[in-house]
């Protein structure tokens, strides 16, 4: 990992006002689900703080990697990795610094919307707090990575963009597919079923992160939960990286 | 070449202020049109229902609770209750009861909002909902079996029903309710004047269990007392109704 590296993605997403623009998406999140949560005619407090948790879980996973496969593909456009890699860098070197600055930049933005529920749910349960804070990390974390992945396999922006945002549903909906499989609703599709297991097991359970449940009524047992969110990362992290540097050391430029 | 990019130029306006009056046109047309409601909407299965909030169960019963207590209701639009698909409804209730059981949104919609139709009889799936919830013994849901007795008796006027439901409720597994909820059969039964008992019963869940409430449902519990069960002239009287501005 190289710093002036890390600095210099830390750098363009400064300069790319991203920084800014997900604060304003944070702000209008917030007021739109106030506004929403003001509407209903009892536990307008936790209206609210669902709806912030939930927009907001959705706004910072678009911004986040929408700019990660535009700044990636920029990159490649402008030749900016040739030049990088005409240097004394490894491809390892390169691709874990720009993974290290991506991680960075979810952690910071996570932090915001962090401090943004925080504020609107006093009173609820801290604990469950805690949790959904972690897992909101780790959610942004994998997701930027994924998004890494994605932008330097497909060569459209807008083709990488679509890719990571199913992706993104797929991980949320696991939950959901796993559970249609287990109903045995699908018996006469059962290619689909299979396929649909296969695909499991590349996808992590998003479903089971920053659950905004955790926000009103806490956990039962927050030790695993935090167990499960850590592994989560560690696991999903590794696989995602590798694949990342598998592409990026064959590639020929 | 000057004046060939000013003539294309004042073609771009011309075209540019003609889409403008068409755009104005077609909104002195689409201004008054309402999107037509087509009724309650079937329920999808429990099982599926976090697919409303993208995986999410809480953010799910949100949104779903919301859609709900707004259905009939939005783009400038009031239904009638009358109207509305009560057996659809209901499916609606229970979904949210799978992906929520704690939460007393939904209850209390389905117990306070929708109980104040105009063809009571249309309520009856309902019931089963409120009585599957009002008997669980977690929290205060006990009152919800207390509107259903209410509902039963003095809006659908199903006196075998509600006396189902009494005597449910004054069997109720949670030890500390109020003890009017004992006597609820027995109010039943004697049959008393209809705004007698729904005002005995809210007075006293607002004196026996107000402090466990939350602000906003007290301040909704002393309206519906105000206003829907007194006359104008008992409320003008009612201590309780001072504190309403109409009748202060």
């Amino acid at each position: 990992m190289l710093l002036p590296l890390v600095r210099y993605v830390l750098q363009a997403a400064l300069r790319d006002r991203l920084v800014l623009a997900l604060f304003l998406v944070l702000a209008v999140a917030t007021a739109l689900s106030i506004f929403f949560g003001s509407s209903a005619v009892i536990e307008k407090d936790i209206f609210s703080v669902v709806f912030i948790a939930g927009s907001l879980r959705i706004a910072s996973i678009l911004g986040l990697t929408l700019f990660v496969i535009f700044f990636v593909r920029k990159s490649f456009d402008s030749k900016d990795i040739e030049f990088l890699l005409s240097r004394p860098i490894g491809r390892v070197r390169f691709i874990l610094s720009y993974s290290t600055a991506f991680n960075i930049i979810a952690v910071l933005l996570g932090l915001a919307g962090i401090a943004t529920i925080y504020a609107m749910s006093l009173g609820l349960e801290k604990e469950g707090h805690f949790i959904w804070a972690l897992s909101y990390l780790v959610e942004c974390i994998i997701m930027v990575n994924v998004a890494f992945f994605f932008a330097l396999y497909i060569s459209s922006a807008a083709n990488a963009a679509m890719a990571t945002a199913a992706f993104y549903i797929l991980g949320r909906m696991m939950g959901q597919i796993l559970g249609i499989i287990d109903s045995n609703l699908l018996k006469t599709s059962l290619p689909v079923e299979m396929a649909m297991t296969l695909v499991s097991i590349l996808v992590p359970r998003l479903d089971l992160m920053a659950q905004n449940s955790w926000l009103v009524y806490g956990l039962q047992n927050p030790l695993s939960s935090v167990f499960f969110v850590i592994a989560q990362c560690l696991v999903f992290y590794f696989l995602i990286i590798n694949a990342i540097l598998l592409d990026f050391v064959r590639r020929q430029f | 070449m000057f004046q060939n990019t000013l003539s294309t130029e004042k073609k771009v306006v011309f075209i540019l202020k003609l889409a403008l009056a068409i755009n104005i046109a077609f909104w002195l047309y689409s201004r008054n049109i309402k999107s037509e409601w087509l009724n309650v909407p079937p329920a999808p299965d429990k099982k599926y229902a976090a697919s409303y909030g993208i995986g999410d169960g809480q953010f799910a019963y949100r949104v779903i609770g919301l859609m709900i207590q707004n259905f009939g209701d939005s783009g400038g639009r009031a239904t009638a209750l009358k109207v509305y698909n009560y057996n659809h409804l209901t499916h609606w209730f229970y979904v949210e009861d799978a992906l929520d059981p704690v939460s007393n949104f939904s209850p209390y919609l389905a117990a306070y909002y929708f109980s104040a139709l105009q063809e009571p009889e249309k309520y009856r799936p309902v019931l089963s909902y409120l009585r599957d919830v009002g008997i669980r013994a977690e929290g205060e849901k006990w009152r919800f079996l207390v509107q259903a007795v209410v509902v039963a008796r003095k809006i659908m006027g199903d006196l075998d029903t509600s006396l189902s439901l009494a005597n449910e409720l004054a069997n109720h597994p949670k030890k500390d309710i109020p003890v009017f909820t004992k006597q609820m059969p027995a109010f039943v039964l004697r049959e008393k004047g209809d705004k007698e008992l729904a005002y005995t019963i809210m007075v006293e869940i607002l004196k026996s269990s107000a402090d466990k409430l939350r602000a906003e449902e007290v301040n909704q519990m002393v309206y519906h007392i105000c206003n829907q069960i007194l006359s104008e002239e008992e409320a003008k009287k009612d201590p309780l109704c001072a504190n309403i501005t109409k009748y202060k």
